[in-house]
């Protein structure tokens, strides 16, 4: 519960911390008033800058220890990553499919579309690999 | 009316200049040349004779990088090699200073004169490129020409601006250009103030997005961007970008120091305010 709180906490001041550094020049004050009510450059920087790149920040932190979490747990291993069942080199190759087709220009959220059918197909191949009776050391070996 | 009768005396000009120049050519030394780059391949499409063209670079024809793509397309284009070049046996080779110095070691070293030429940034450079190029192929009188219009007409595009609008010159990953560059120096002469000089960026350099904003441009200037997606190019279509007027404009004629420079201006000058009720 400690652990906890004091982890949002400073997810919290990091979150404020990313929303005051930036290349235009403004205090602290400054550009969390223009988040609010700024309708200047300011304004747009905040809003269309900063936050999202800060909210993006949380998201992707937040995927990534969640999948890391549900792998070394199911694995038992400490160590591990995507890239030692092949989903993030599958993913890869979808992207570079996708980039290489035209697909990602072409059709809307292209890109994420083929690189994530490409990791679910790597999971599926996995799993047919593994055999119904697969234990989490057959999946790895697979 | 008044653009487009100009425009035809132009062309009028060269098409005299073309003719009555070859004529006399017979009597001059013309050398043949092979040119490996393409702003040297310009120079020679205006100031050579056909028969002294012998071949071209190989990026002539690209329209995203030569003005003159669509003249290029007649001539024979090599691929920069020493051993091609030494085979087609020009009796000049022109190439930028930056061309491949293992090549143009090579070729110098086989007794093949190399003119190297600097990229020309600024009106002057580009002036003297144009009497150097038309010195080599025995063709002053031309180049002297061609010079004598290209001041003119730049005179006429500079003329009459009294108001100087700041703009951002904004490329593919946030790439920005100062007053050292040609494109500064187009940007410049087309009655704009560029603001990469108010972030003390002269030459090029990154420019972050935030201050592109803070400091509001009254214009943005972006580049042709190649066909099918680039993560590079995305941040063209950033929404903060938005609020800004956005012109995609830089395009081949950009690219090299050429009297094609004169055609960047006066595409510029479509939006400018000083300029707008001539159009």
């Amino acid at each position: 519960m400690k652990l906890k709180v004091t982890l949002t906490i400073l997810l919290t001041a990091l979150f404020i911390f990313s929303l005051s550094t930036g290349h235009a020049v403004a205090n602290f004050s400054q550009s969390m008033t223009a988040l609010y009510l700024g309708d200047g450059p300011l304004g747009t920087v905040m809003r269309e800058i900063r936050l999202p790149r800060a909210m993006l920040a949380i998201l992707v932190g937040a995927s990534l220890g969640v999948s890391g979490a549900a792998l070394q747990g199911y694995l038992r291993n400490p160590l591990a990553e995507p890239g030692l069942i092949g989903v993030s080199g599958s993913a890869a190759l979808g992207a570079v499919i996708a980039l290489h087709t035209g697909f990602a220009t072409y059709v809307w959220m292209g890109l994420p579309i083929a690189s994530f059918s490409f990791a679910t197909i790597a999971v599926l191949v996995l799993l047919l690999l593994a055999g119904p009776r697969g234990s989490s050391l057959t999946l790895i070996l697979a | 009316m008044r653009v487009y009768v100009r425009r035809f005396s132009f062309v009028a000009i060269y098409l005299a200049l073309y003719f009555f120049g070859t004529s006399i050519s017979a009597t001059a030394p013309s050398p043949k040349v092979v040119s490996l780059n393409v702003c040297t391949d310009q120079f020679l499409m205006l100031l050579a004779d056909d028969s002294q063209i012998i071949s071209l670079s190989e990026i002539s024809t690209d329209i995203l990088s030569s003005a003159m793509a669509a003249e290029a397309s007649k001539y024979h284009q090599n691929n920069s090699g020493a051993e091609e070049i030494y085979l087609l046996q020009p009796d000049m080779v022109f190439a930028g200073i930056y061309t491949a110095k293992a090549t143009v070691n090579m070729l110098e070293s086989l007794n093949i004169r190399v003119e190297k030429f600097e990229p020309a940034s600024t009106v002057d450079q580009i002036i003297l490129n144009m009497q150097r190029t038309g010195e080599l192929l025995g063709h002053t009188d031309r180049a002297k020409l061609l010079i004598t219009n290209f001041e003119s007409r730049l005179a006429e595009l500079t003329s009459g601006i009294k108001n100087k609008p700041r703009a951002a010159l904004y490329y593919a990953n946030g790439y920005t250009t100062g007053e050292n560059t040609l494109a500064g120096q187009i940007l410049d002469l087309a009655g704009f103030s560029n603001i990469a000089s108010e972030v003390d960026i002269h030459w090029g350099g990154t420019l972050p997005l935030e201050l592109l904003i803070m400091s509001k441009p009254d214009v943005v200037i972006t580049g042709t961007t190649y066909p099918g997606s680039s993560r590079s190019e995305e941040i063209l279509k950033h929404p903060a970008l938005k609020p800004l007027q956005l012109v995609s404009s830089t395009d081949a004629n950009w690219v090299c120091g050429t009297p094609h420079i004169l055609k960047a201006i006066e595409d510029l000058q479509t939006i400018h305010p000083d300029k707008m009720s001539i159009k």
